[in-house]
């Protein structure tokens, strides 16, 4: 009994939490490491609230670079994006759609700048998480279920090995 | 005992599988707190005027029965400004619209069918103005205004997303496609969710 109980309970709350959506461009893999000026695999190292030049309520994330894929940055930079919302001054901003960052978490992110300020590519859709396949490659996973999109010609890839990612990346810039 | 357990179980994964629209978990808990005022500055350069895309996003708008248009406003961006307004800005290059939810008052709720809903206090949206946007089929490879609009306000009144293809709470949808911009029965049904029947 106690099992349904915390099923039914699980039920309520996922109800309660789900997220909802933000409209983005659904772009494949070539284009999508076109358009991203900067892409990097590192870990979360800090993240601060802050306004942006908007005056918009943002989240800067600190990167401990591992490795630079596009755009010139080097292994153990700190390199500084954002991601929009979150909680300053006592006012909470939820941007729906973008991607949720945890302190010490190992990612791969596609970067756009935007007036100067780097912001991920299509919020969730440019961040990756970084884990192993059983056979002990690393893969990338993200999560692509609060975003509507819109243009998809292909069924959305929610994850892809990283060394094809680094293979695109170089043979991308090669042209 | 387990078998009633069992049962119980079934019967309540299958109610909800029967539902393919989401919630999430937020509501306007009063018409006149969901009026939207409409910022047509730094509107989109490219394809429509700057009359066609208020009219578009109008048509988005009128779409959910418990949202309204409050007039202007020089207000813009995702601030908590006590005003939900819709706003024209840079987004990036894939991202065509965006919604906020800049508060929520975590200490009002209602419970409609098995949803515990909070009360939306303030949501902003805003719109790309670097984007092809559309409002016909004569469209090339540009984007349904009016579409785009209709989802992301079903957003702003409390919905998440619909497994049912061709229901405007799709999660996806192709460029030029003009079908989503009326709502389908499942979107019917989950605003309905969301609006009638509340304690």
């Amino acid at each position: 009994m106690k099992k349904a109980l915390v099923l039914a309970l699980a039920m309520v709350a996922l109800g309660a939490i789900s997220a909802s959506a933000t409209t983005v461009l659904y772009v494949p893999m070539n284009k999508s490491v076109d358009l991203s000026e900067v892409i990097l695999l590192g870990h979360v190292l800090r993240m601060e609230p802050a306004y942006n030049a908007e005056g918009e309520i943002v989240t800067r994330i600190d990167l401990l670079v591992e490795e630079g894929l596009k755009g010139g940055v080097e292994r153990s930079a700190i390199f500084s994006f954002f991601a929009r919302g979150g909680s300053l001054d006592g006012v909470h901003v939820e941007t729906v759609g973008e991607a949720k960052y945890r302190l010490g978490e190992r990612v791969l992110v596609q970067l756009e700048s935007i007036d100067g300020e780097y912001y991920t590519l299509g919020l969730a859709f440019g961040k990756w998480n970084v884990a192993q396949e059983r056979d002990g490659r690393p893969v990338m996973i993200r999560n692509l279920s609060d975003l509507h999109m819109v243009g998809a010609e292909e069924t959305p890839v929610d994850k892809f090995p990283l060394q094809r990612m680094r293979d695109i990346a170089a043979l991308r810039q090669a042209f | 005992m387990k078998k009633i357990v069992l049962m119980a179980a079934v019967l309540a994964l299958s109610a909800s599988l029967a539902s393919a629209y989401s919630l999430n978990g937020r509501k306007w808990f009063s018409s006149s707190d969901a009026t939207f005022r409409f910022n047509n500055s730094n509107g989109a350069t490219c394809c429509l005027s700057a009359s066609a895309q208020s009219s578009a996003i109008q048509s988005g708008l009128n779409a959910w029965a418990i949202l309204s248009n409050g007039g202007s406003t020089n207000l813009s961006g995702a601030k908590r400004d006590g005003v939900n307004v819709v706003s024209w800005g840079k987004l990036g290059g894939t991202t065509l619209g965006v919604t906020n939810y800049i508060a929520t008052d975590s200490s009002q709720s209602q419970v409609c069918g098995n949803n515990l809903i909070y009360r939306f206090q303030e949501v902003d949206v805003r719109f790309n103005n670097a984007f092809n946007w559309q409002t016909s089929s004569t469209c090339t490879n540009g984007f349904d205004l009016s579409g785009v609009s209709v989802h992301e306000f079903g957003h702003a009144v409390g919905l998440g997303h619909s497994s049912v293809p061709g229901a405007t709470m799709y999660p996806s949808v192709a460029a030029c496609d003009f079908s989503v911009s009326s709502l389908a029965n499942d979107d019917k049904a989950g605003y309905s969710a969301i609006y009638s029947g509340c304690r």
